[in-house]
């Protein structure tokens, strides 16, 4: 593993969805390389709030979601100055337990109904290991369906909040 | 593939009604309609609220803020674009009016750490990573300290860090979110991954001093 590897697996690591092989691999570069490894410090600070999981505290949130808690489907920062994004795809490397996340996925995915849409996240709330969003690479956690023709269109690819908050947010 | 057989199959349950069915009763008149709609998105709303704020009580005002804003606007919605991302559209931009409202200054970030604090900062700088994301979990300090070191962001940055990071938005989106242009937004990102470096580098630096001490 080189360093843009191991930088750009930081999230990917916190979240405790790295498969275990590359797991040793990456401590092993972190340990190896200072720099690396003080950037992940660095990341460490700020990931409790930017990169795990931040579910509402029992009582503030008196109707919860029907079994949909996580954001489980990988978020990973993208490094501006590279200028590439990369997503990481932990479900490549599980190989044998695939069939059976799919199977818990499926299997929940007809307990909990609805097709996937809007504001919810990818049914692995209860295996982040598994990915059942029907968008496209681009597509956002919440399941905003963004189409690679979308990206073309001249039109923002969000609709404008309504018209009376329109001032509060002048650019 | 199992994403493509879910869309294939649309399994539904039947307790379950689309958005759009419950969208359509509310401009019917039918405001209790509303209310399954909010209990559907409370959750997701109130998590990316806490991306933005600690503070339970201010959390929970934000999200009823966002569900007051969304069914005052709902006639204007559009049926192209999901309901949650519409949703999240302006729950980003209550909590973007509360960080401008909020505005201060950024703070020492090296002084006046609590205890606990104190303490995470010393495993952040000494554990192994596998242990710090162990601690990290079960520490109330660690998103105590991450929030501080967000609150040290002026309200255009944070609001950029959290939608890139947290919710994985393209720079477009963002842009379509808070109504800037998409060279606002680049520029902002990154400054705000700068920033949030330097003063966590910072804080780690000095606990290090510190400890030699």
């Amino acid at each position: 593993m080189n360093c843009f590897e191991a930088r750009q697996e930081f999230v990917t690591f916190w979240r405790r969805m790295m498969p275990q092989e590359r797991r040793a691999d990456f401590s092993a570069h972190l340990h190896a390389c200072p720099h690396c490894d003080r950037s992940f410090r660095v990341f460490a600070l700020s990931a409790p709030v930017l990169h795990s999981d931040a579910e509402p505290e029992p009582g503030v949130s008196p109707a919860r979601m029907s079994g949909l808690h996580s954001v489980a489907a990988p978020a990973f920062g993208r490094d501006l100055s590279a200028g590439t994004r990369v997503v990481a795809r932990p479900w490549r490397a599980m190989g044998v337990a695939f069939a059976m996340t799919a199977a818990a996925g499926l299997a929940l995915f007809v307990a909990v109904g609805s097709p996937r849409e809007g504001f919810e996240d990818a049914i692995a709330g209860e295996d982040p290991n598994v990915e059942l969003t029907v968008y496209t690479p681009a597509a956002n956690l919440l399941g905003q369906d963004i189409l690679p023709e979308a990206n073309n269109s001249q039109e923002p690819l969000l609709q404008e909040p309504p018209a009376d908050l329109q001032n509060d947010f002048a650019g | 593939m199992l994403s493509a057989l879910a869309t294939k199959l649309r399994i539904r349950s039947p307790a379950v009604r689309p958005d759009e069915e419950l969208i359509a009763e509310v401009l019917s008149g039918r405001a209790a309609a509303f209310a399954e709609l909010a209990s559907r998105y409370r959750g997701k709303v109130e998590r990316l609220c806490q991306r933005f704020f600690a503070d339970r009580e201010m959390v929970r005002d934000l999200a009823q803020e966002s569900f007051i804003r969304a069914f005052a606007g709902l006639s204007t919605y559009r049926a192209e674009m999901p309901f949650g991302g519409w949703l999240r559209a302006i729950v980003a931009n209550v909590c973007y009016d509360e960080l401008r409202r909020r505005q201060r200054r950024p703070e020492d970030l090296v002084a006046d750490f609590s205890a606990p604090e104190y303490t995470w900062t010393q495993l952040v700088n000494e554990a192994t990573p596998e242990q710090i994301v162990e601690a990290a979990e079960q520490r109330q300090e660690a998103h105590d300290l991450a929030h501080r070191l967000l609150d040290s962001l002026r309200p255009d940055d944070r609001m950029v860090m959290i939608l890139k990071e947290t919710e994985d938005l393209s720079v477009s989106e963002i842009a379509g979110i808070l109504g800037w242009s998409e060279a606002k937004v680049k520029i902002r990102a990154f400054r705000a991954r700068q920033l949030m470096r330097k003063h966590a580098d910072r804080i780690l630096a000095a606990r290090r001093r510190r400890a030699v001490r």
